[in-house]
């Protein structure tokens, strides 16, 4: 069965700065949707407002044709990779694992530098490795859909193609919506995209929208 | 101990009101230092609103509690 995850009528302002207005998107399971846009256009805004970690003057996130006030309550339903790093540092590697139901031995299969971290603290590994576990955490766990803001960010290029491999297993399972300033990968990956820019979102139909909305050059 | 035999009854106010300081102290720091870890428990499910009420009221009560046991020796 495919589930979506529907939102429009947002309206967020900041002051008299008017950041979101015309947003229309749509995610389904099965499918990777991208979502691209210069700095200050709100794309940070527009997941957390999905996730329903921050107010707008108005939303309407739905899933399945059914509204939900805090998304975030029920996490069989969306994940959240913030474009930091969010598992506390003090925390044992295994730990972490366990707590989202994950299992070690996977991580490692996947990633075999990770062999030797199994009595580790988050803090104790390098800033590319808690990064890649943050992503690896969200991208595994649970849920029918995950937002993922900047997973790109600090991976090497090895990593980042590991992780777009892993993406394209997962999404038989969960819909993502993914954003990064790496647009190539974003393009690469994903089954459909958009554009947020001057407060809307605009349905990528070729890759030459890009340009013409002031994004990148290609 | 020392402080209620010293001055009795009337340090219980004191202290009740440097508990709840500190409590605002604690709030104010943990949401600016751990803000981002929030994220950790939001994605477990368990809100901002939860792991404040549950935490916050657990140290009262061991304040309250502590205060009551050396009360009583």
């Amino acid at each position: 069965m495919v589930h979506t995850l529907e939102a429009d009528s947002i309206l967020l302002e900041f002051g008299l700065r008017r950041v979101l207005s015309d947003i229309h998107i749509q995610c389904r399971t099965g499918e990777i949707t991208g979502l691209l846009g210069r700095n200050g256009q709100g794309k940070t805004c527009l997941m957390r407002i999905l996730y329903g970690d921050l107010n707008a003057s108005s939303r309407s996130v739905r899933f399945d044709d059914i509204s939900l006030r805090q998304p975030f309550r029920q996490k069989q339903h969306l994940l959240f990779l913030p474009q930091f790093n969010f598992i506390p540092p003090s925390l044992p590697l295994q730990r972490a694992l366990l707590d989202f139901e994950l299992e070690f031995g996977d991580l490692v299969q996947r990633f075999p530098q990770f062999r030797a971290t199994h009595q580790s603290r988050i803090q104790d590994l390098s800033g590319g490795e808690r990064r890649l576990i943050n992503v690896y955490i969200i991208i595994r766990s649970r849920s029918r859909f995950a937002l993922l803001d900047e997973p790109f960010s600090h991976l090497m290029p090895m990593q980042i193609e590991q992780i777009k491999e892993l993406m394209q297993e997962e999404k038989k399972n969960k819909g993502f919506l993914i954003t990064d300033h790496l647009y190539r990968h974003i393009i690469d990956v994903s089954d459909k995209f958009y554009i947020l820019a001057d407060g809307k979102t605009h349905l990528a139909k070729s890759i030459g929208d890009i340009e013409r909305l002031g994004y990148a050059r290609l | 101990m020392v402080l209620f035999r010293e001055y009795g009854m009337s340090i219980f106010a004191v202290l009740f009101w440097f508990k709840l300081f500190t409590l605002g102290v604690v709030y104010v720091f943990i949401r600016s230092y751990k803000n981002k870890e929030f994220y950790y428990y939001l994605n477990l499910g368990l809100t901002r609103t939860f792991l404040w009420t549950s935490t916050l009221c657990f140290d009262f009560s061991l304040f309250l509690f502590l205060l009551s046991r050396i009360h009583k020796l």
